[in-house]
Parts: structure tokens; sequence; C-alpha cells
């Protein structure tokens, strides 16, 4: 995989479970990956496939009860993150790893103004004075493109708009020079020009600031600027996990590979779009086998029995399907 | 998407500009100037603080204030003649006696004055023991959730399944009647509502986003709940208990009514007002001086805690 730096996180066989009055729900069932010093890795898949779920892991911040990391390693610099207490883990919190929500309407304070709740991680974790943060925090909202920052400084959230909102959560996340931020769905409940906006400032942070992003998404058309990597995620599981034009050109799991022909553009002349059928199952009781095979296109007998490994089919891309070594010859024998 | 000043700008920051040539906008940056900024602008409740004041101001400086003493019986004074005795007594208003005497010949004004005392006190006692009690279990139930919740909402539910009058009586019969006696009832039988209502309000908060991003920039519990949950949790407390200043003073004068406040000769609006109750038929003016002193200073402790509902939602700001 191209890096440009050293391996900064690596998550290793993470499960992540709830346990409700109907049973447990395997939320993250093994999940690995890595994300090293100025990587961005998109983590792609509909909703309740465990995206989020992997990233709040990642910080220890699944809400206990009812969740439970039940097994797995998340390593941080060398340093289990799972392992750590209480007081150990709010340090890298903020610190070293910076988080951006889905919804930047409700992910701030309605009582304190912007400036107030951006000086907040500046002071917990780089122990500048009032005035000091307030420099700093008046700079931060300068350096996420908000104009006027030093009036903008002073209003309350309800005064800004969403793609603003959500420019101040960026500038509180970046705000104590972490070298990795976790963006969970960012420009999800913004619309597409201010999307893009949010985009590209992440993009530009990114490269200012050598950051490793990790990007959750469910919108297929964030991801291909932005990323190098992308792990496709189903059902709690890792589907498939490639270098993006590997995923986009040679895809070898039938759910991404599906995924990939259900996004419309520009680039090529389609007559339809695809579609995947039925819906994700339910997390409690995941069918025997392979949990895509109902609503894959090309499922066989063994599909249902056994539950498909994660292989590595070329070097650094991995896909956990029974036909992912000869994909193309099994999709077209099922074609005919 | 090109690197232009962006079009968002909105018409929020001319807005913004406006208010601020108006002198409207100050240094915005703490949360309770920002209060006390939008809470001047509310003309009742302005005037529901003024009456507060003045009655602050009254309670301190009783003893400058009244002109007589409020124990001093016309018809016990050995010195005044029978037929003085039975002039002193339920005078109207005078130059003398402002506001006039009552049965005993005692002067109301002077009484009234030294009555406040009592309300003051017990308003602010009363609701302190409450809020001391509610919330702290309040939070402690809120905040940490778990079996601490359900013992201290059991709990609770027990104290509202009580009449309050009933748990008032009870308690004032164990402890014995007198002023301190009541601070103590009305106190404790308080924290209930105040605890469930703090416990609500920190649930709500405590699932909000922001709440989860403070965690996410790794804040602990103490800054959260100092930070986050405090401020976005307290604002129905704030309004609830300076209402509930108002309900502990009318408290006290049910509580009188009963015989269980102040003790007589001193006064109190209560006992005042459980007095002159006696003469509604003959002289119906002597109980509305003691029932409109207490009227009107439960109205002023409401129309300030309306004003600081509105006040403390930053987003209720255009609307005053």
């Amino acid at each position: 995989m191209e890096t440009n730096g050293d391996k900064l996180l690596e998550v290793k066989g993470l499960k992540t479970y709830f346990h409700t009055q109907e049973g447990v729900v395997k939320a993250v069932d093994d999940v690995s990956f890595d994300l090293h010093q100025g990587e961005a890795l998109a983590v792609v898949g509909e909703s309740g496939c465990g995206k989020s779920v992997t990233a709040l892991s990642i910080l220890n911040l699944v809400p206990d009860p009812p969740g439970k990391i039940e097994q797995g390693e998340v390593i941080f610099e060398g340093r289990n993150l799972l392992e750590m207490d209480n007081k150990e883990i709010r340090q890298v919190r903020g610190n070293n790893i910076g988080m951006i929500f889905q919804d930047p309407m409700t992910s701030l304070n309605p009582v304190f103004t912007i400036g107030n709740q951006i000086k907040e991680p500046i002071q917990i974790h780089l122990g500048l004075n009032r005035k000091q943060a307030k420099q700093r925090a008046i700079e931060l909202l300068e350096m996420v493109e908000i104009p006027q920052a030093e009036k903008r400084y002073k209003m309350y959230p309800h005064e800004f708009s969403g793609g603003m909102r959500q420019r101040a959560m960026i500038a509180m996340a970046i705000s104590c020079e972490p070298k990795m931020l976790i963006a969970d769905e960012p420009s999800t409940a913004l619309d597409v020009t201010i999307q893009a906006q949010i985009m590209e400032l992440i993009g530009r942070l990114r490269r200012e600031r050598n950051l490793a992003v990790m990007l959750i998404t469910h919108d297929l058309g964030v991801v291909a600027g932005v990323a190098e990597t992308m792990l496709v995620m189903y059902a709690g599981k890792v589907v498939e996990y490639a270098k993006i034009d590997r995923v986009y050109y040679n895809s070898r799991h039938p759910y991404a590979w599906s995924l990939m022909r259900s996004v419309p553009r520009l680039d090529e002349k389609r007559e339809r779009l695809m579609t995947i059928g039925g819906s994700p199952p339910s997390l409690i009781n995941l069918p025997a086998g392979c949990s895509f095979a109902p609503r894959c296109p090309f499922a066989e007998d063994i599909c249902d029995r056994e539950e498909p490994p994660l292989v590595e089919v070329e070097p650094g891309h991995f896909s956990a399907c029974h036909f992912a070594m000869d994909f193309e010859q099994h999709g077209r024998e099922v074609a005919n | 998407m090109g690197r232009e000043q962006p079009d968002f700008l909105g018409p929020e920051i001319e807005e913004f500009e406006q208010e601020l040539e108006k002198g409207r906008v100050h240094g915005r940056t703490a949360l309770w100037s920002d209060v006390w900024y939008r809470l001047r602008h509310n003309v009742l409740a302005m005037i529901g603080l003024g009456i507060i004041i003045v009655l602050l101001l009254v309670a301190i400086f009783a003893p400058l204030l009244a002109n007589w003493d409020p124990l001093y019986q016309t018809i016990q004074d050995q010195s005044k003649s029978p037929a003085e005795k039975a002039e002193a007594v339920k005078q109207p208003p005078s130059r003398q006696h402002w506001l006039g005497t009552d049965q005993l010949g005692r002067d109301i004004y002077s009484r009234l004055v030294y009555g406040s005392r009592v309300s003051v006190q017990v308003g602010i006692i009363a609701v302190a023991i409450s809020l001391l009690i509610g919330l702290f279990f309040g939070a402690l139930a809120g905040y940490f959730g778990g079996w601490g919740d359900s013992v201290i909402m059991r709990s609770a539910d027990v104290f509202f399944a009580f009449p309050t009058v009933l748990g008032a009586i009870a308690i004032m019969t164990v402890l014995g009647p007198g002023l301190i006696n009541v601070f103590i009832a009305i106190g404790v039988l308080g924290w209930a509502t105040i605890a469930r209502i703090f416990r609500s309000s920190i649930l709500s908060v405590k699932e909000n986003e922001y709440t989860e991003a403070a965690r996410a920039m790794g804040a602990g519990h103490t800054r959260i709940i100092r930070k986050h949950i405090m401020p976005n949790g307290i604002q129905p407390i704030i309004v609830y208990a300076t209402m509930g200043v108002g309900g502990a003073i009318l408290a006290e004068a049910w509580l009188a009514f009963l015989g269980l406040g102040q003790q007589l000769p001193l006064p109190s609006w209560g006992n005042m007002l459980t007095e002159y109750l006696d003469y509604y038929t003959t002289d119906p003016w002597m109980m509305f001086i003691p029932g409109t002193a207490i009227v009107v200073s439960v109205l002023a402790f409401i129309l300030l805690g309306d004003g600081l509902r509105d006040a403390l939602d930053p987003r209720m700001k255009g609307s005053i």
C-alpha cells in the first residue's frame, strides 16, 4: 500500500457487540485495518453496517452499557488505546486524534459561543492561557476559511449556517494538531455544494498537516477524490479492503462491485444503474455463511454454508468472497 | 470548487454588524453576561426583579423602615386610658399609622415590614435546602444512571405520593412549630421535584451530540458536567427555583394559617393574614394588606422566573 510515513494506527480483530434485550448485536465483528501517517482511508457501507461504531471503538467512546468492546486491539503509535485508563485515553482524544461528527447542527453546545467551544480542547490539552487560546481559536477559524473570524468567534452556533458549523467543528478537531482525524459522515447533513467545500477543506488540511484521515461515509462520490484506501464494510465485517482505484476498477467482492455500479458517473455512459436487492440482515441473527449471500447475484451453495475468509487477492488487496480469486470468471459463468 | 470567498455569508453577519453599530451587542463571550443582557430587555422580568430587590431591601433594613415597634400593643399600654385604647384599635391608615392599626392596636405597617423578613428567609433558605438535596441526587441519577438512579427516583416518588400539606404537617408535628422547622419542612419536601426536573434535563442533554463531541475532544466527567450538562440542564432549575421562592412564601402563609409557622406575637405575613381573617366581615381592609404583600411578592418571582426562562435560551433572542 502506498504510504508516505509510518504506521500510525493499527486495528486488529476489533469486535464491538451491543447487548440488547433482543440479543447480542454484533455491530463490529472482527475488523482489522491499518492507517499510515498522511493516509486517507474511506470506510464505506450502508447504514448500520458498523462504520460509526468502528470509529467510536477506536477512541473507546462506545456507550457502555449496552455496548462493549469484546476483543481486539487498537494500536496507536505503539500503544493499545483499549487498554488505557480513562485519564490516558482522554489525553489521546482531541489531542492526538480529532473527531468530526455527522450533524453539525447538534454537535455544538447551543449556550456557548463558537469561540468558547473551540477554545475548549486547546485549554484541555495545550495548557495555553485565555488570551493565547483565543488567539489560537481565531487562527483556527481562519484556517477553516471562516470569514471575519474575529466577529464569528463571538457568535453562537445558531447564528451559523450548517456548513460553517461543520467548519467550526473541524477547527475544534484540528485545534491540538492531532495526527489523525476521524470524520464520521462529515458532509451527510449538508447540501451538495457545501459538501464539496467541506471535503475540499478536509483534503487541504490533510495535505498541509500530513494528517491521517479516517473518512466514514456512505457516499461513494465523496470518497473518490479524497481517499487512497477504501474499507468496505457489510454487516459489521470487512468485505473488501484495498487501494481505492483497485476497488473502483478491479473489485473482488460482489457487494463492493455492485456498489460501484450503483453510482452514476460523468465519465461513462451507462443506461441503467445497478441496484442491490433486499436490505442488510439483522445483526442479531446473522445467516450462517456469507452474510451478503441472500442479496448476492453470484451466490452459490457454498456461500450459504461457509463464511468466506478475508484473503489477499493481490498485494494489499483483501476480499472476503469465496470467489475472490476468479471473480470475473465466476461472474461471467453466472451471467451465462 | 474555487478558493474564492464563499457565498454562504448569509444575512446574519450583516444583522450582527447592524446590532454592533447600535451598541446592542457587547462582548458576547460569557454566557451569564449574555443572559443578563437579554433579561434586561424584558420589561415584565425587570418589574419582577425590581419588586424582589425592594423586598430584599425592606427585609434587610426593617428596623430602619418601621416607625413603630411591631410588638407594641396599645391595648396593653398601662399609660393609656380605656377610651384611648378603644380608639387605638383597627384604625384606618393615618399619618401616624401608615397602614392603620390592628385589633390589638399594633401598627400594621411595622408588622408588615418585619414580616417581610420571614418571607424572604423562608423563600431563600427553603429553596436552598431543596436545591442542595435535589441537585445532588438529580445529577447522580441523571448522569450516572444505573441502580442509583432507580433508588433515588423511587424515593422521590414516595415524596410525590405524599400530599405536600400533609407532609409538612407531619414534619412540623415531629419537629414542633417554629420558623426554622418551616425552612426544613418546605425545603425537604421540595427536593423531589427539583431532582426529577434536573434528572430529566440531564438525560436529554447527556444524549446530545455535543456531549459526545466533548468526550471525543478528551473532556472528563467534571468538565462535561460543568460545561455541557450544567449550563444546558440547569436552565429549567433556575426557572423552577425562582418560582419556587414564591411558592415557599406561599407555603409559609398556609403553614402559618395552620398555626405551624412563625409563632405569635412575632409577625409574619402568613400569621398576619390568619389573624386578620377573623375580622373580614367588619374590617376586610386589614387582611388585604398582608394578602397583597404575599401576592405581589409571589408574582414578582414568577415574572422573574418567566423572564429567566426566555433569557437563558439564546435561540429566543430575537423574540424579546
